[in-house]
């Protein structure tokens, strides 16, 4: 099993968009997607992130703190999963049910081992 | 083995943080840290900079280890694919690596997003131009990631 990290982009907040009632049914589908992900054991980890943050970057000796536009699209959350190969990866970020409700984007990125860091 | 090891010292520095500082009520937040850089910047770099970055990026992540600052790091191959959905349909497309990406992450804890912002300057990468980091806090949803 290879590691995958699933980027979920979005403009904004769309569950923001959703009845009360529609988020409450989107974070039940959502949290039984994991759920199910981690039983099969192709899941590791799985966190929304707040509408916020900081940009830091360092130009010519000094540090820029920015920040952070949540109306461009953002991550607004991730998955840590595991998969034998990208096209299975890519097949699990197809199976999450998030997509029936909103527009969202995914980014499917494997996790690269490097000695002296996380192997 | 390392990742375990890394794993038992975080354990054991938040256990004791949290016997030597109960009156003090530290709560730590949950950050991520996202790396973007133009491009592949460390296969642009020689092999013996590329070792040297290795080093001190690895020294960094084994510091934040220690005082139980860091739940995760992980690099990410300058390849992937990204997934659309419109009105049910997928649709796919590479990852363009010459544009700007993420190269990789850090899963962080501090206190708040000021601490936050502070390990991300120590991060030894940015005296190699061209990086930026994009701090994140972690939501906690009843159902997702909270009990």
């Amino acid at each position: 099993m290879k590691e995958f990290m699933l980027f979920i982009r979005s403009e904004g907040n769309p569950v923001a968009n959703l009845s009360p009632e529609q988020q409450q049914e989107h974070v039940q589908k959502v949290g039984g997607f994991i759920k199910r992900m981690v039983g099969e054991g192709k899941m590791k980890s799985a966190q929304p992130l707040e509408m916020q943050g900081s940009i830091l970057s360092f130009e010519n000796g000094s540090f820029t703190d920015g920040p952070f536009n949540e109306t461009k699209e953002v991550i607004s959350g991730y998955y840590h999963i595991l998969a034998k190969d990208l096209n299975e990866a890519i097949e699990i970020a197809k199976s999450d049910p998030r997509f029936e409700d909103a527009k969202w984007r995914m980014e499917v990125r494997p996790i690269m081992k490097v000695d002296g860091i996380n192997e | 083995m390392k990742k375990f090891f890394i794993a038992v010292m975080v354990f054991m520095t938040i256990s004791n943080s949290f016997s030597q500082s109960n009156s003090k009520a530290e709560v730590q937040q949950e950050f991520m840290f996202y790396v973007y850089s133009d491009g592949n910047r460390i296969s642009d770099l020689s092999s013996e900079k590329q070792q040297l970055h290795i080093q001190k990026i690895g020294a960094y992540i084994e510091n934040l280890a220690k005082t139980g600052k860091l739940k995760d790091a992980q690099p990410l191959e300058m390849e992937g694919t990204k997934i659309s959905s419109n009105k049910g349909v997928f649709s796919e497309s590479q990852l363009n690596k010459d544009k700007k990406v993420i190269a990789g992450y850090y899963h962080i804890l501090a206190v708040d997003i000021d601490e936050a912002i502070n390990i991300a300057k120590a991060d030894p990468r940015f005296e190699e131009e061209g990086w930026e980091i994009v701090i994140r806090p972690i939501k906690k949803v009843e159902g997702i990631n909270k009990n």
